[in-house]
């Protein structure tokens, strides 16, 4: 306990997993029945971490990646140590060093996250156009960004201002978005990576053939099985990469997406187990067994739960957020209003809605574009014609493949009970390409754990039935003046930039407004590369 | 008594004459003109045809169009009042017996007194409706509070409207359910409506969707391809159907892209509303691809939605056609009832759509379609728990002091807020551990049929068999009356005078046309004869005009103002916006070219908080019940041919014709997994409890979703499967979202008979 007797939390860290946690428990600190710190290292609050990459193309601003916002954290009562070290960690004592001042906590929070793991390249040190032999490499030329932070999203975007030639390396489903979001915007991108697919650890070979050739139909070129051997330096700057494959690309941006690792040096050196990751429960605590090891926890990115590698995901990162919750209120003696139901019972609710897996769920990978959908869950290496018919426990694999209209899915199911049909089946794993009703509908039944009727015809049905048609040349775009598709299309090539100037040229969305959607789509489709705003 | 109807809006002819009114049913509350044929010696005919009002414009639905059918001379209108007797055991096991009023009252009045001398006033309930005149809620309200003393008061609006009144009320500062006149809907370019079948529920409303029809701008949030989505059709717009549970995340999902993509209307948020940095921060966890895990609804189709909105949004801010957003009881009947509501309240204010004219043309705004024919006036007149007349709040001292000088009581002797509905309902005649009362020990029914409507019917039935008294008024001898000890013959819609205020605050007059017959009253005498017989310190007028008149006093200064309305105006067919502080006519011509009186728009200048900004906050998702593997989600609503819990609906012989029993409507592929065949009955059932239905293959429908109408009884209730849990802010029952199984009936689960008529004979055998 603390001097004051409210019992007090320290935080390391303040990402998304640490701020699920604070919010969690703002009630408790609100009624001042505990007292919590959080200590982060970088200068701003909790960010949506997994979405900078829409900040690295200008989508979005910073700001509106916001989980919190100091002030109003500080005002409920929440101390905010932001650019902060934390540097030791005694267990025994319960406290935590920083370079300023010692804190004495009553249970501690690790929210660490991971730290981007650097490739190993090599350096080819140019100057004024020449191999310079006499320089040594101290470090990587600029241009070369592991994309983690807020600072790097930052980084790359201002070095994406210069519209010159990027490459991101790294095949995972990170390095798939980086260069489909870069593309998106128009920049030219080449995405290396070392599997034969895309993407080759999530999901099935056939399904990552037409993942690739998706990337490249929207602007990413690729380069399959291929590794980075060496960056260009060019006084100090980025200008080119040279490939295992012999090549040398130009290249002012080198976007790294070759995996993290966990950060978990403070609870190494505090004596605590960890294991690529620090080891936990499935209730967030460290499963250490000396003295003081039973008030740390552990979530999120730095987390490994039961010992198993931490999925980087953050819908388990949240749920391991809840569970950290509800053992600091058992521990504290802190027992949260129950719901009741409206005879006065109390009710409880599973995991599932969405907002984690559910008990027998699965993780699902839900990748981030505007213009391809991939979502994909468990195991879907499955193949088809290598299960026994005969075999009762056997998996089930259905496929939908479609390559010419980019449509791919894949859903693996088994028995729940070798040989018992009315147990019903689980799902293994899916994957969805190009088909996004099915993405969403199996990525709410993996994370329901439940799984989609069985004829799985059904969700192709879905796929076309609410498809919005593209318009032909001579299809009415503007119903209140009459204007087609097609004059839309010429005043776009010819003249106009705006559905403003569309509008005063043809007067189509000068009505109710509703077709400028479609007056900006072919806007942008017919608008110059370069022309597109970062 | 005021029985005689305003000259100008009955013509008679010889012994026909006809009446202009509205309809007995839902809250668009269709003008009709009632033609009665009185020929001497013969049966007294009826005739109804669609009158000229702006919400219906001439049409009616079926129901509507058959209205009149229950005020013919039938067998089982209930002519007298009934008590019956209980056995040793405290079972009412005894046959009805008709006796007189005098004795019914007294009765009543004796085993009130007898319940409250042993367990205090509260261990008397009232249960009241939104189907009732503002007269009768009002009295209702008064009665309970004045002449049985009570706190324990709640009315079935609570399962219908409860959720969008609390948000309106958070968010804008003050609740009426469409704060614009309806026809305005007609000039919009685009619509949102999320959780409702119009097309079923109020058909001559779809009328004004065509004008979004035709710009395709018609956007049906549901998880069915109900007939109200199958108006998306060709082009006319897009249907999107989450799975149930899933309009919150959709709906934060939807303003998540409004917000990143610049759609925004930023003046509007700095100059209007508060509280939207909380709020943006909220929505950030919810981007179209993690979304998609909680809705079932594909990214792209979220941000195509999102879009349209924006797009739309945009053009009306420069003076192009509206926008508007909609919610009906699908998205409100939840646990997060309330925060769907607000949410979509916060999308409309994002998009800077409520309470802005462009040159005299309105933007847009966000409206709830109330579902009870006086479920508007019937959520504000005092019959709720936590509030007295014109949403005046039950714990705030300067309503009650206002409240206890119109009744002319002390301000102490006004009891403080009661329980909610489904907590009324689910405590009563119940014991704790220790012996002692949950809940109410005595229940007073108007106007509604608890259980058949109210969640886990199952135990509502029980714990109505466990009631010391259980009173029910109404016109049919319901499933709820079929329980009570007592039942007590009242009036229907033709045979009363009084006002109802429909979907979009406007008060309208409903006229009496024919005589009811002898030994039904009004519920205005009854309570007035009742609280007299109890001793009440305040008066309880009989006459639906005076109770008029004391609504004018009880509401001046409230929040839902009706002081400035005028019998007469009224009765000459004008139908005032509230709020109505003072003046009469508002000088305003409507779209239709009719002088609005009182206030037809709300919110042109200020929103109704104190500060005049709508007020924003956060909105965070909390868990629910999702089904687990082997599950599916059973979610209620209602079909074309019935009306509520069917006490009326279900003894129209077209009606129920058409439209006989409960359905089970599934997904083909389901019906193929499960084994289910069309036509036959199937069983669906959870740990609440079990309904048959009859199964019906609709590929339109998700396949992880099963719907059954709410109507019927029996085996066939709905309800049966619905849990108590209520929403943290209104109250409101989880109706939509219910995970249970589904299989095929077997031998002796397959109903006999399902009709009423069916079940009076099965009852004569026995």
């Amino acid at each position: 306990m603390s001097q004051s007797g409210v019992p007090h939390v320290v935080v390391i860290g303040f990402g998304p997993v640490a701020s699920r946690l604070i919010e969690e428990l703002m009630p408790e600190i609100q009624a001042e029945s505990l007292r919590l710190t959080v200590i982060g290292s970088e200068d701003r609050a909790a960010y949506q971490r997994i979405r900078i990459g829409d900040v690295s193309v200008g989508r979005v601003e910073p700001e509106e990646l916001a989980m919190d916002e100091v002030a109003s954290l500080q005002a409920a009562g929440v101390e905010v140590l932001l650019g902060v070290e934390v540097t030791a960690v005694d267990t025994v004592a319960h406290t935590v060093t920083l370079a300023e001042k010692t804190l004495t906590y009553t249970k501690l929070v690790l929210a660490t996250g991971a730290e981007p793991i650097l490739p190993n390249m090599s350096v080819e040190l140019r100057r004024d156009g020449h191999i310079d032999y006499e320089l040594k490499p101290t470090g990587y030329p600029n241009g070369v960004i592991a994309l983690r932070d807020m600072e790097d999203a930052l980084r790359i975007r201002r070095a994406l201002e210069k519209r010159e030639p990027v490459v991101v390396l790294g095949g995972g489903v990170l390095g798939v978005e980086a260069a489909l979001a870069v593309a998106e915007v128009g920049i030219p991108v080449t995405l290396l990576h070392r599997g034969n697919v895309p993407m080759g650890r999530q999901i099935d070979t056939e399904a990552g053939m037409l993942l690739r050739r998706e990337l490249m139909r929207a602007g990413v070129d690729i380069r399959s099985a291929c590794d980075l051997t060496t960056v260009v330096s060019e006084d100090g700057e980025l200008t080119a990469v040279r490939t295992s494959l012999g090549e040398k690309l130009p290249a002012s941006l080198l976007v790294t997406c070759t995996g993290v690792k966990p950060r978990d040096e403070l609870a190494s050196a505090a004596g605590l187990p960890v294991k690529w990751g620090i080891v936990t429960g499935r209730d967030a605590r460290s499963t250490g067994t000396q003295e003081g090891h039973g008030d740390v926890f552990a979530v999120g990115d730095c987390a490994a739960v039961d010992g198993r590698d931490p999925s980087g995901l953050i819908a388990p990162g949240w749920l391991q957020a809840e569970a950290a919750a509800t053992s600091l209120r058992q521990d504290l003696g802190l027992v949260p209003e129950a719901e009741l139901d409206a005879a006065g019972t109390p009710v409880e609710f599973e995991a599932g809605a969405g907002f984690a897996p559910a008990p027998g769920g699965l993780d699902v990978v839900l990748m981030k574009s505007k213009t391809l959908n991939v979502a994909c869950a468990g195991d879907t290496s499955h193949d088809p014609w290598d299960i026994d018919p005969w075999d009762p426990a056997a998996p089930t694999v259905s496929t939908w493949s479609d390559p010419k209209h980019g449509q791919y899915l894949r859903i693996v199911t088994e028995p729940v009970s070798a040989g018992d049909d009315a147990a019903g089946e689980r799902l293994l794993g899916f994957v969805s390409v190009g088909m996004p009703r099915s993405a969403a509908e199996l990525a709410m039944h993996a994370t329901r754990g439940t799984i989609p009727v069985a004829d799985r015809t059904a969700l192709l049905a879905a796929e076309h039935a609410t498809k919005e048609a593209e318009l032909g040349p001579e299809d009415v775009l503007c119903r209140c003046a009459g204007t087609t598709a097609g004059m839309v299309q010429e005043a776009a090539e010819t003249c106009c930039r705006t559905v403003e100037e569309v509008s005063a040229e043809t007067r189509a969305g000068t009505g109710c407004g509703t077709c400028h959607k479609n007056i900006e789509k072919i806007l942008a489709t017919t608008g110059a590369p370069g022309e597109v705003k970062v | 008594m005021t029985t005689t109807p305003a000259a100008d809006h009955t013509a008679e002819r010889g012994s026909t004459r006809t009446v202009t009114t509205h309809c007995p049913y839902c809250a668009l509350q269709c003008a009709m003109n009632l033609t009665v044929r009185e020929t001497p010696g013969q049966e007294t005919g009826f005739e109804v045809e669609g009158a000229a009002f702006p919400t219906n414009r001439g049409r009616l639905c079926r129901k509507g169009n058959t209205a009149a059918e229950l005020l013919k001379n039938r067998g089982d209108r209930i002519t007298a009042p009934l008590i019956r007797s209980r056995n040793a055991a405290g079972q009412r096991t005894g046959a009805f017996e008709e006796t007189t009023w005098s004795h019914v009252l007294d009765h009543i009045v004796q085993r009130v007194r007898q319940i409250q001398q042993e367990r205090g006033p509260d261990a008397i309930g009232v249960f009241g409706s939104g189907g009732l005149t503002n007269e009768k809620t009002y009295s209702l309200g008064k009665f309970a509070r004045v002449g049985l003393g009570t706190s324990q008061i709640d009315y079935n609006g609570r399962f219908c409207m409860s959720s969008a009144s609390k948000a309106s009320t958070l968010v804008f500062g003050l609740d009426r359910g469409m704060p614009f006149p309806l026809t305005d809907l007609d000039g919009a370019c685009t619509i949102l409506l999320l959780g409702s079948n119009v097309a079923d529920t109020m058909p001559p409303f779809v009328q004004h969707l065509e004008g979004a029809r035709d710009k395709g701008g018609l956007i049906v949030v549901d998880p069915r391809r109900s007939n109200t989505a199958e108006l998306t059709a060709d082009g006319a717009g897009l249907h999107v159907a989450p799975a149930p549970g899933g309009d919150l995340v959709l709906l934060l999902s939807v303003a998540n892209v409004i917000i990143e993509e610049g759609f925004a209307d930023e003046d509007y948020l700095t100059q209007r509303v508060n509280g939207v940095a909380e709020f943006r921060r909220s929505v950030s966890h919810w981007w179209p691809e993690r979304a998609q895990a909680a809705t079932g609804v594909g990214a792209d189709q979220i941000r195509s939605v999102a879009r349209k909105l924006g797009h739309a949004a945009r053009a009306a801010r420069h003076g192009g056609d509206p926008v508007y957003i909609l919610t009906g009881r699908g998205v409100e009947q939840h646990r997060d009832g309330t925060d769907t509501a607000r949410a979509a309240i916060s999308l409309a204010l994002l998009l800077g759509l409520p309470g802005v004219s462009t040159e005299g043309r309105p933007r847009g705004g966000y409206g709830t379609l109330t579902g009870q024919g006086n479920g508007q006036g019937g959520r504000e007149m005092g019959q709720k728990s936590d509030q007295l007349p014109g949403i005046r709040m039950i714990a705030k001292p300067g309503d009650r002091a206002h409240m206890a000088q119109v009744w002319g009581v002390e301000e102490t002797s006004i009891p403080g807020p009661g329980k909610p509905a489904t907590q009324l309902l689910h405590t009563m005649g119940t014991v704790d551990e220790q012996g002692v009362p949950k809940g109410v020990s005595a229940l007073l029914v108007h106007g509604s049929n608890i259980a058949i409507s109210a969640p886990d019917a199952g135990r509502v039935i029980e714990n109505l068999r466990a009631l010391d008294l259980l009173v029910v008024a109404d016109f049919f001898l319901s499933e709820t009356a079929e329980e009570a000890d007592v039942v007590l013959p009242v009036l229907q819609w033709a045979e009363e005078d009084g006002t109802m205020t429909n979907l979009e605050g406007r008060v309208l007059r409903r006229r009496k046309a024919v005589e009811p017959p002898p030994g039904p009253r009004s519920e205005l005498w009854i309570w007035s004869e009742l609280a007299r017989r109890l001793g009440s310190p305040a008066q309880f007028p009989v006459d639906p005009r005076e109770v008029f008149e004391e609504i004018r006093d009880a509401t001046r200064g409230a929040a839902a103002d009706y002081s400035g309305l005028d019998w007469d105006l009224i009765d000459a067919g004008h139908a005032p916006y509230w709020p109505v502080p003072s003046s009469t006519l508002s000088g305003e011509e409507s779209l239709t070219g009719e002088p609005v009186v009182g206030t037809s728009r709300m919110f042109q200048e200020r929103f109704a908080h104190a500060d005049g900004r709508a007020q924003l906050s956060a909105i965070r998702p909390r868990r629910q019940a999702t089904p687990q593997a082997g599950e599916l989600t059973f979610t209620t609503g209602r079909v074309m041919e019935h009306y509520q819990s069917g006490t009326q609906t279900r003894r129209v012989q077209a009606l129920q014709d058409t439209h006989p029993e409960a359905v089970l409507q599934v997904h083909p592929a389901t019906a193929n997994q499960y084994g289910l065949v069309e036509g036959s009955y199937a069983v669906v059932e959870n740990a609440q409890g079990a309904m048959v239905g009859v199964v019906e293959l609709d590929d339109g429908i998700r396949a992880d979703t099963i719907f059954a109408p709410f109507h019927f009884q029996g085996s066939g209730t709905a309800n049966l499967l619905i849990r108590g849990l209520t929403d943290p802010h209104s109250s409101m029952p989880e109706f939509k979202n219910t995970p249970a199984v589904i299989r095929p009936a077997v031998q002796g689960e397959i109903p006999t008979d399902q009709t009423p008529e069916g079940r009076q004979k099965e009852g004569a055998q026995t």
